[in-house]
């Protein structure tokens, strides 16, 4: 090394300056993001990342337009009806996280192809082009259908749709038993209403509240909502998908794990949570009649769950208890973890505080990402509290206040001021 | 580790990252050099565990080497990622695996600088990025910064990509000579004429 790097600006403080250069720190969607490409990409096995979808469709189509061009000049048959064959390759570009469950098929039909993306859960984009006249392109969930061209989001939670955003284009979202339709334009979004948060009850109201415990805050259902969406979704196709991959880090089951105090919020508090603008804005309705698919037969867990949760909407909540239990154990889906959750709330309304904790502990170890993480938290904190593990019901409390939903972190901290008091 | 390993075609052995998992391991300690042996036998989850170990790094390392905007920026970090994945097998295990993710990430930012190049030469006169809202950025709006920012968008690319991995993201000369696939002189070199025209700059903008 010379003697002139060890002039003032030296190597040293040359590199310390350095240092302090800004650089394009990832925020935690982008860095999501391209995680999830990257993954989808690996999955897929391509060679490149599909960072131009809309490239590709482009020149997918500009070939196809060449080759129809080349075929209509060399065969000539004035008087046959001139017929388009359906195209061989699918119309949806599909961009999906790395936990979405998703079939995609074409189907002949009389007047072209119906190809849809029926999904169960998870996140997906899709990229559809104008579609030939008789052919549909839809995404499918059990309760809800969405069409469009452009570019669109589709989230979808326990087989249920839980949001859409579209960023190009149009599409429409039609639920089951909800005509009419909903006409989103680019920028828009559409939130499913919260059809839980009846029994999303922190404790069962026959079980005497632990001292200064502040009651949970009231969970309005609001109906379904067109919000705008963020400018940043206005482009024209953003190329990834941005959803959590699957954690791989499971919590100790009796204290609380980092990930408690990471937001874990997905579309359905996005309902709750949305902006008041959101509700002004326009909402465009047809008479077109809802045009769903039969739906695929439900799974053992889901049937569980669906009984479970009726019978705790109607107040039978050791019944409830006992069918979510099944759910619970019927697999190890998204769906069997949130069995697990309401199976505590079922156990807590009946009065079995203690397998309801228990009950609990099994949700917060297996569900290191679920949205009611916090809701468990608290509600676990306030069973210990009511049986008199302060330093168990503290850390819960802790756990909770850092909660990325206001409601929860209000519990939480209002759960330690009690404990402090 | 207490996981099962399983035989690798080429040689070595592998943790099998689902058995972890299904034994809840905590994933800090699965290795580096685990995780990318994991990457060259398909498991896909290795590559997600290693972009969330050094996804920081790299990107902080690709902001440097070439000033752009997120998006593109974005794309390189994941075609490096990309590469690590295609490139797992050819590990050698010398070096660390920082150096090596810190190598593709090099000659990724190099291509797409050289590929367009001719395009940036096009739009020379286009206003810079603005830097984005980082929260630390007050602290760094000094003088000293915007004009070394400045003088090292000036510096040719190869004692840019010198100084920078050497400098800034600390890898060892020898190291950095390896992955960049230079001599130890000529490294040395580089970064000496990068530092001196570091220096100048803001010696002679102060």
């Amino acid at each position: 090394m010379s003697d002139d790097d060890q002039a003032t600006t030296g190597p040293d403080n040359l590199s310390a300056l350095g240092k302090q250069l800004p650089w394009h720190r990832p925020d935690a969607e982008r860095r999501e993001a391209v995680r999830s490409s990257l993954l989808v990409a690996v999955s897929e096995g391509a060679a490149q990342p599909r960072r131009r979808p809309w490239a590709l469709v482009g020149a997918g189509f500009a070939a196809g337009a060449l080759a129809a061009a080349a075929i209509v000049l060399v065969v000539v048959r004035p008087h046959a009806p001139a017929s388009v064959a359906a195209p061989q390759i699918a119309y949806a570009q599909i961009e999906a996280s790395s936990a979405a469950e998703l079939e995609h098929t074409r189907t002949p039909t009389p007047t072209g192809t119906d190809e849809t993306v029926r999904i169960r859960s998870g996140k997906i984009r899709l990229a559809v082009p104008s579609v030939r006249a008789g052919d549909r392109v839809r995404v499918q969930t059990s309760d809800a259908s969405v069409e469009g061209t452009g570019s669109y989001e589709v989230v979808v939670a326990h087989d249920a749709l839980t949001s859409v955003t579209v960023s190009a284009g149009t599409a429409s979202v039609t639920v089951k038993g909800q005509a009419p339709a909903v006409f989103l334009a680019a920028g828009e979004t559409w939130h499913a209403p919260v059809i839980t948060a009846d029994v999303d009850l922190p404790l069962a109201p026959s079980d005497p509240p632990p001292p200064e415990v502040v009651p949970a805050p009231p969970v309005v259902v609001p109906p379904p909502v067109v919000a705008p969406a963020p400018a940043r979704h206005a482009a024209v196709l953003p190329p990834r998908v941005a959803i959590s991959a699957p954690p791989v880090e499971v919590s100790a089951p009796t204290t609380p794990s980092p990930a408690l105090a990471e937001p874990a919020i997905t579309a359905p508090h996005a309902a709750v949570t949305a902006p008041a603008e959101a509700a002004t804005a326009p909402a465009i309705a047809t008479t077109e009649a809802p045009r769903t698919a039969p739906p695929a037969g439900p799974t053992a867990t889901e049937r569980h769950f669906q009984a479970g949760t009726a019978l705790l909407r109607a107040g039978k909540a050791a019944d409830a208890a006992i069918e979510l239990q099944a759910a619970a154990d019927s697999g190890s889906d998204p769906l069997a973890v949130d069995a697990r959750y309401f199976q505590a709330v079922a156990l807590a309304k009946a009065g079995h505080h203690p397998q309801a904790e228990t009950a609990l502990v099994a949700f917060l170890d297996h569900a290191p990402t679920s949205i009611r993480r916090g809701r468990a938290a608290v509600m676990l904190a306030r069973l210990m509290l009511a049986r008199g593990d302060r330093t168990s019901a503290r850390a819960w409390f802790q756990a909770a206040a850092a909660d990325a939903d206001p409601s929860v972190a209000a519990a939480g901290r209002a759960g330690l001021a009690s404990l402090s008091r | 580790m207490s996981a099962v390993k399983q035989p690798l075609p080429g040689g070595g052995q592998v943790v099998p990252l689902r058995r972890l998992d299904e034994r809840r391991a905590a994933l800090g300690e699965i290795s580096d050099e685990a995780l990318l042996a994991a990457c060259g036998v398909g498991d896909s989850a290795a590559l997600g565990a290693l972009f969330d170990r050094h996804h920081e790094a790299v990107y902080r390392l690709v902001s440097r080497l070439l000033r752009t905007d997120a998006a593109e920026t974005d794309d390189l970090v994941q075609t490096t990622f990309l590469e690590v994945w295609k490139s797992a097998r050819g590990y050698s295990g010398r070096g660390s695996v920082k150096s090596f993710l810190f190598g593709i990430a090099a000659n990724t930012v190099r291509h797409h600088f050289r590929s367009t190049r001719r395009r940036r030469d096009a739009y020379a006169e286009w206003p810079e990025p603005l830097p984005t809202g980082a929260p630390d950025e007050a602290a760094v709006r000094s003088q000293q910064v915007q004009l070394l920012a400045a003088a090292l968008d000036r510096l040719p690319h190869d004692l840019r990509t010198v100084y920078v991995l050497c400098d800034l993201e600390d890898l060892p000369g020898v190291e950095a000579a390896r992955v960049l696939g230079l001599r130890d002189g000529t490294l040395w070199r580089r970064l000496h004429e990068a530092r001196r025209a570091l220096r100048e700059a803001i010696e002679g903008g102060a």
